[in-house]
């Protein structure tokens, strides 16, 4: 068979999460479980969990399960600390055939003890795993227990593979981590000016820069969500008196919950190239109503953009016109992505997610130009064919991604666990470019042959 | 520093001396009910691996979507190349009323999108657990017209809290010669030795093999052969299915005029079934690492074949042995732990004791009784060997007990070894399955007689290397 009908095959099948802006009028079809039989870029629910809680430096991350779920998610986050590396290790109660039979409820309270008294850790995060939701282990039971015996916080998340989608797994760590940062009983809660930052999971130290940003505004980081977060700094959450949200499709739900119960106000912040990032700073700064915090701001703003604007431009003048695809995560981090690739002279030809939101669609439709090819959980086919219809010279997405956009002899940079330079603020803005710039620009390509192939605007980059 | 940073550093100072201790190896070896930093993984991930050796075959995985895209990230990270494979994407529905419903859309949607020629499907833990029987699924599914009644697939129980990824390719390996092999034709064979490489994520040393056995005028089949898969070209197009084990071959795999497994513990299953069950010749080598283990590996050809070995191979034998001769000094004497795969360690050993080096700590977490039977009588072979002990079904982390009560040389093993390696200062050696940290270490073959001068290479050069990096400046010079 040709692959071309292989193609219009996929496409077929999964018309209503695909449109082409200007064409169609209905919604897009998002936020649902995979098709069955189809080749999806998603990953489970304890995948979800794993990526929002592995972060947290000091935890104990111990996979209640057989040894794959363990081992395929051993130290891949891509999050750096500042203190514990604990959060790098592989913790696995390795579930064998006996224990699916008899239960594995007396195996996990063994691993628990054996945990603790190798590390003395203060945290325990147990995620369940498929076999676990369908053996019917009681998790919340056993990790009481265990918490009751060692004096120390074990918290079930409550993950099972097949409960949902990825979604859900990051409301299964969300859950996880309100019920750590909840007050003692008595405990008198004082807030202070902090500030507490959601979904951003340090990959490459980007926590660090905005944390600077932040001091240099006159203000304070109180703890991120979870990037190079601990047991400690998590514990103070309730404190902070604003929390800013950067990745929403894991942390939105945390946001309302703190603001429902603790009070604290929330803004969806992006630091993804310099528009996002100076209309954030400013945003936080206004919040507080200071005038002094917003001269700090609008000198930090001055400063940082006058340093990086010179070479950005020069990055433009390598990239006008050339053409970009997305594939990522979340909506959010893909609306940012639009703006920061016209930054840098670069359009837009198509964009999905695996789990945006309606609203986020919404966005991303206002935001691109006519005939941009938008999509939901694409599968490798779609990517294939849209972006070599569009004539995409670049694709921005995750591991699985890459090896495609390569065959096709398309560019390609990570914004996902595999990243090693922080994309956040000034600076990353400035990495985000160079990143580009070597990828599209790169002689390589000469050789690839047709398919994205080497067309003028490349060869112009090269010049 | 402040006065508590001092006194925290102290106190983790102190656990780090304590946790090099024998004591605490006592302690760490009595763990029974955790698992610390595995050196394995589950079954379906090596039954991907053989689905994905058959020509135009997609992988299916009859589980929950997650799994499917871990098994994809993990083997995208360490070849660089695109993987294809479907799940059918089970949920709580199925959880509770059973995955047929999921497996019979999952089919449709599969055969109708993606055009496969065949489909391999095996099982994640939860379909396992709840007990789908995949074989009546699948025809209930060929009844209601999801799939043509003639579709061709293979089936697989590969439960993920039993044995490990080599099970699981084995379990699949016998599952496509059961459903897709058809039945002999009596005596007569069809004159094809077919070469079983095992789990083995080294495209190069499939190749390696191909030209070998090539060389020696005999006409194979590789089976899986996911060389293609694993190390495609780039045209500019992106193809799904690449060229892998032709389907005509696989029905005809049970008239072959012999088997050679060249991994002998990860394919025991399908072994007895071939030569048990079948009653067809075969022989399970040693992986053939160094020149020992290749010169066996010929001998076995030319006994089960007659034919000679050709004066090239005899040639490219000499290189090594010069190879070898020339570099002997910088392994000679040096201690080495490894871990990794029964099969691969065996290889290895083998290869070291050769060269006069020490196998001093060997972890094997999917090894059984017989392999360190087998282990312990290679080592008591050769003086070099009486240091050598093996540890079935340990971790990462009783490793680093031993590493740091009983120091090395030289640590083997894939990229997860690279924080104990920087824990005991020693070099690591990537060799196996999971090198994501460093670029095209699969292209390059570790079997025959090529694979051995690469070996040498990389191990004398890192000794070399970790030299240069540590010496005193009055002896950083060129000669070395």
């Amino acid at each position: 068979m040709r692959d071309t009908e292989r193609l219009e095959a996929a496409i077929e099948e999964r018309k209503d999460s695909i449109q082409t802006k200007g064409k169609q009028k209905q919604q897009l079809k998002c936020d649902t479980n995979s098709v069955a039989g189809c080749v999806s870029q998603r990953a489970c629910v304890y995948c979800g969990a794993r990526v929002v809680l592995n972060p947290v430096t000091d935890a104990i991350h111990l996979v209640h399960g057989p040894i794959g779920c363990a081992s395929y998610t051993w130290d891949i986050r891509g999050s750096l600390t500042s203190g514990s590396d604990l959060y790098r290790f592989s913790f696995s109660t390795d579930l064998q055939e006996m224990d699916v039979i008899f239960g594995g409820e007396k195996k996990l309270a063994r691993a628990i003890d054996g945990l603790v008294e190798k590390y003395q850790p203060k945290l325990i995060f147990v995620y369940s795993t498929c076999i676990v939701g369908v053996i019917g282990d009681d998790l919340e039971a056993v990790c009481k227990a265990a918490a009751r015996r060692h004096g120390i916080e074990v918290i079930p998340v409550q993950s099972s593979g097949f409960i949902g989608n990825k979604s859900a797994g990051y409301r299964a760590a969300c859950d996880a981590l309100l019920k750590l940062i909840k007050p003692a009983e008595n405990e008198q809660i004082s807030k202070n000016n902090t500030i507490n930052y959601l979904g951003d999971f340090n990959l490459a130290g980007e926590v660090w820069i905005i944390k600077d940003y932040l001091q240099r505004m006159g203000l304070a980081l109180n703890v991120a969500f979870t990037g190079d977060s601990n047991y400690e700094t998590l514990k103070t959450a309730t404190k902070a008196s604003l929390n800013i949200v950067q990745c929403a499709g894991s942390m939105i739900y945390l946001a309302n919950q703190m603001k429902e119960i603790y009070d604290i106000p929330y803004h969806n912040v992006s630091f993804l190239g310099l528009e996002d990032t100076s209309d954030s700073l400013r945003r936080i700064a206004r919040t507080y109503n200071d005038l002094e915090i917003m001269r700090r701001t609008e000198e930090l703003i001055k400063a940082e953009t006058a340093a990086v604007a010179p070479l950005l431009a020069r990055y433009r003048e390598k990239l006008r016109g050339k053409k970009a695809a997305i594939y990522v995560g979340g909506g959010f981090k893909a609306i940012s992505l639009i703006k920061q690739f016209r930054e840098i002279g670069i359009d837009v030809v198509m964009i999905g997610t695996q789990t945006g939101r309606q609203e986020e669609y919404d966005t991303i439709n206002d935001l691109v130009d006519d005939g941009t090819v938008i999509l939901d959980d694409a599968n490798p086919s779609e990517l294939e064919r849209f972006m070599v219809e569009k004539g995409a010279h670049l694709l921005v997405g995750g591991v699985k991604e890459r090896p495609l956009a390569y065959k096709l002899g398309i560019a390609f940079i990570d914004h996902n666990h595999d990243r090693k330079h922080p994309l956040s603020g000034y600076v990353g803005a400035v990495n985000f470019a160079q990143e580009v710039y070597s990828t599209v620009c790169s002689p390589v390509w000469k050789y690839t042959g047709e398919g994205g192939g080497l067309d003028e605007q490349r060869k112009c980059c090269l010049s | 520093m402040s006065k508590a940073n001092a006194a925290c550093a102290e106190s983790v100072q102190s656990v780090l001396d304590w946790m090099a201790t024998e004591e605490y190896k006592e302690k760490n070896f009595a763990r029974e009910a955790l698992v610390i930093n595995p050196a394995r993984t589950c079954q379906p991930f090596g039954a991907m691996l053989c689905a994905l050796g058959i020509d135009g075959c997609l992988p299916f995985l009859h589980g929950s979507q997650g799994c499917a895209a871990y098994f994809r990230s993990c083997l995208t990270r360490h070849v660089r190349e695109p993987i294809p494979m479907v799940s059918d994407s089970m949920t709580e529905d199925a959880a509770v009323f059973g995955g047929q419903a999921n497996l019979i859309e999952g089919l449709k949607n599969a055969y109708a999108t993606y055009k496969p020629s065949i489909m391999a499907m095996f099982s994640s833990c939860m379909a396992e657990v709840i007990g789908d029987d995949m074989k009546s699924f699948v025809q209930n599914a060929r009844n209601q017209g999801a799939i043509p009644e003639d579709f061709p697939i293979a089936i697989a129980n590969t439960p993920s809290f039993t044995g490990s990824h080599i099970t699981g390719f084995d379990n699949m390996l016998k599952g496509l010669l059961q459903s897709l092999a058809d039945p002999r034709h009596g005596k007569w064979t069809n004159g094809r030795l077919y070469v079983v490489p095992g789990f083995d994520l080294y495209p190069a040393n499939l190749r390696e093999y191909r030209r070998m056995i090539s060389a020696m005028g005999i006409y194979m089949t590789m089976l899986p052969d996911f060389t293609e898969v694993l190390d495609s070209p780039n045209t500019g197009e992106y193809k799904m299915y690449q060229p892998g084990t032709p389907m005509a071959e696989l029905a005809d795999a049970l008239n072959a005029s012999g088997f050679i497994f060249m991994q002998k513990y990860a394919t025991a299953g399908t072994q007895k079934y071939v030569k048990n069950v079948q009653k067809i010749t075969s022989e399970a080598i040693t992986m053939p690492i160094g020149v020992r283990n290749t010169d066996a590996f010929l001998m076995t050809l030319q006994e089960m074949t007659g034919k000679a070995i050709p004066a090239e191979l005899e040639a490219e034998r000499g290189r090594a042995v010069d190879a070898a001769v020339d570099a002997h000094q910088y392994i000679h004497g040096k201690r080495f732990a490894m871990y990794g795969d029964p099969d691969l360690l065996l290889g290895l050993v083998g290869f070291l004791l050769d060269m006069g080096g020490i196998p001093v700590h060997i972890v094997c977490s999917n090894g059984t009784e017989p392999f360190r039977k087998e282990m312990e009588a290679l080592l008591a072979s050769s003086p070099f060997g009486s240091e050598g002990k093996v540890y079935n079904n340990k971790d990462l982390w009783h490793l680093r007990s031993l590493l740091l009560t009983d120091p090395v040389d030289m640590l083997i093993g894939d990229s997860h070894g690279k924080h104990l390696a920087k824990d005991a200062d020693i070099p690591l050696a990537r060799i196996g399955y999971y090198l994501p940290d460093r670029v095209h270490l699969h292209r390059q073959a570790i079997v025959g007689y090529q694979g051995a001068i690469n070996l040498i290479t990389m191990i004398a050069n890192l000794f070399i290397d970790d030299y240069d990096r540590k010496c005193p400046e009055e002896r950083f010079e060129i000669l070395r």
